[in-house]
């Protein structure tokens, strides 16, 4: 099938006051037409950088240093900002974490979508009108006249995701990436909202990259996964692959800290320790100090990322080929 | 529910003000002294008992009395009148080059914000020109160079005036630009400039609306500065200030005529003053929210 996104060997440097740091190092992945890709990881691991390289939204200290990606065949960061700005909204939208603080306190919710509609299809103010609300309705906002004129604060939050995704898919983007879009929810929005983005989806057919923390909406919703860590693609593979054997050490220990039901157990497994600064990673493989199963040779290889099998990834030296364990 | 859901939905900020009106005494006030003054300065011509620059040699300095209820001057002018149809001056002055400043500050303000860098530098340090000076002295100084003028008053006033609302447009254009709605809108391909007047001045708005209250007041007090220091307002123009300078000398035979102009300046800016801390009380909240 064909790919919406190609990302090849994408890194991204960010200056600070410690020094440079690489949050996105060297990441290749693919996004089908009309699959949902999933990337995983704790925070700080580059998830939201990515994308936002992607979109070429960085901070100001931010900067791509190396690598493609290629939408629908164009290479994304070769563009100018004008060509930027046709490409975002329009073909690749984007959902945030917070839906209060992503949409403009001062502005009514009807007129934040239409805005992007005009933008994009030089519509009427008439037309953008009218095509909101039914978008509103697609996405069940109850009283999507009404709504219509309502300013942010006067909704719920489920509600205000609700129009962030109208907004995001208004303009029937070929890719939407989804930045944790249900970290604010509440477990019960969240279901309703991630059962209409798939649902949204598989009308529109349009790819998305979903980013989160929980592998548990992972599960729910994408059929590739991506778990990134420093900075790095840890191990790829096909959802139910991953969840039934985890290659990587590091996938392991994330799916043995998810609680399950039936099961009895004193305490949830964690993973010790915490993300590595990023300004300043070991010289072996970046999870090493974390590693339960670490040897001498973790802490001075780096391992590539691995074949394993057809549609399987992993950065281990488990599967590095001539390295003695 | 479904009420509290309707209160909700009425919770605008000109609602806000209204409430605010309905239990500060302090900004009621303001808001109906400037309205009187207002009405007083359209209507001047309707209101004045007598022509304001009808010279009466015959009745100078004329006591308080039933016909002349503030006096008259050493012209033999009304004293009154002349309140009534200075009004008209203080309220322009007041209004107009406050609103040029607060226009000038605000656009530079956004952009140094937005943009950051080298023009951020360019504007900030003009505006620290600007502020280095005492704005009484910086007008003065425009005010010898340019020519006793009303226009060149205006200029002047709105000199010494943009460089706050600058400053302080620029300090909420920074930490609005990081919100992540303004990340939002750049993702769906909203231009810059659209994107600082659409999304980010309308954050500004509560903040502009105080800092053209204290303007105002400023500028309609810098006006009688200069008019009384004789680079203002020319004689034999109705301004509140020049009265005060003109009558100065007789402040202890017949005291009225200077201090009842005075008296003037002091309502209107002192109502200015409440009702611009009123609206910041007000509107506040609506910022934080």
């Amino acid at each position: 099938m064909q790919s919406v996104l190609e990302i090849k060997g994408l890194t991204t440097h960010i200056k600070t006051k410690a020094g440079t740091i690489v949050p996105v190092n060297g990441v290749s992945l693919s996004v089908l037409k009309g699959e949902i890709v999933g990337i995983v990881g704790e925070s700080g691991c580059g998830k939201s950088m990515m994308a936002m390289s992607v979109l070429q939204l960085l901070p100001a200290a931010g900067k791509i240093v190396d690598g493609q990606a290629l939408f629908e065949g164009a290479d994304l960061l070769g563009m100018n900002k004008r060509q930027m700005r046709s490409i975002r909204g329009d073909k690749i939208s984007m959902v945030f974490q917070e839906p209060m603080s992503s949409l403009n306190p001062t502005m009514k919710v009807g007129k934040q979508v239409s805005e992007s509609l005009i933008l994009h299809t030089k519509a009427s103010r008439a037309e953008a009108k009218e095509r909101t609300v039914q978008i509103f309705q697609e996405v069940g906002i109850p009283d999507a006249q009404r709504r219509y004129n309502s300013y942010p604060h006067q909704l719920s939050g489920g509600l205000r995701q609700r129009v962030m995704i109208g907004l995001a898919l208004a303009l029937k983007p070929a890719l939407m990436i989804a930045d944790e879009p249900t970290t604010a929810l509440d477990v019960t929005i969240e279901a309703q909202i991630l059962k209409l983005m798939k649902g949204m989806q598989a009308a529109s057919n349009t790819s998305i990259i979903l980013i989160t923390h929980n592998l548990g909406i992972i599960a729910e919703l994408c059929s590739y996964v991506y778990v990134m860590y420093a900075g790095q693609i840890m191990e790829q593979a096909p959802v139910f692959e991953l969840f039934a054997e985890p290659k990587h050490p590091y996938t392991q220990g994330l799916l043995k800290s998810l609680p399950m039901l039936g099961e009895h157990r004193e305490k949830l497994h964690a993973i010790p320790g915490s993300v590595p600064n990023l300004a300043s990673l070991p010289p072996g493989c970046s999870f090493c100090p974390r590693c339960d199963i670490a040897t001498s040779a973790c802490y001075t290889l780096k391992p590539g990322l691995e074949k394993i099998s057809e549609a399987r990834k992993a950065r281990c030296l488990l599967y590095s080929k001539g390295v003695a364990l | 529910m479904q009420n509290q859901e309707e209160a909700l939905h009425a919770d605008t900020a000109l609602l806000r003000i209204a409430a605010m009106l309905r239990t500060d005494k302090k900004a009621a006030f303001g808001a109906v002294v400037i309205a009187i003054f207002i009405l007083v300065a359209l209507l001047a011509n309707a209101v004045s008992p007598y022509d304001p620059y009808k010279i009466d040699l015959a009745n100078r300095l004329g006591p308080m009395s039933a016909k002349h209820l503030a006096g008259t001057d050493s012209f033999g002018r009304d004293v009154l009148s002349r309140i009534f149809y200075g009004a008209r001056i203080s309220l322009v002055i007041g209004l107009l080059p406050s609103i040029i400043a607060i226009l000038i500050g605000t656009a530079l303000g956004l952009v140094s914000g937005y943009y950051g860098g080298f023009i951020d530098f360019i504007i900030m340090r003009l505006a620290d020109i600007v502020l280095a000076f005492p704005s009484l002295l910086l007008a003065l100084v425009i005010m010898y160079s340019l020519g006793v003028s009303l226009l060149n008053l205006f200029i002047a006033l709105a000199v010494i005036n943009w460089g706050v609302t600058a400053r302080t447009v620029r300090a909420q254009t920074l930490s609005l630009r990081e919100k992540e709605f303004v990340e939002a809108a750049r993702a769906c391909g909203v231009s810059d400039l659209a994107i600082m007047f659409r999304h980010i001045l309308p954050n500004c708005i509560p903040t502009l609306l105080v800092i053209l209250t204290l303007d105002i007041p400023e500028a309609i007090l810098s006006e009688a500065t200069l008019s009384f220091l004789g680079v203002g307002a020319e004689p034999p123009t109705a301004s509140w200030g020049l009265m005060v300078s003109e009558n100065k000398q007789f402040l202890f035979s017949q005291p009225w005529v200077a201090i009842a102009p005075g008296i003037a300046v002091l309502l209107l800016v002192i109502s200015f003053n409440f009702l611009g801390d009123g609206l910041r009380d007000a509107l506040d909240p609506f910022m934080s929210e």
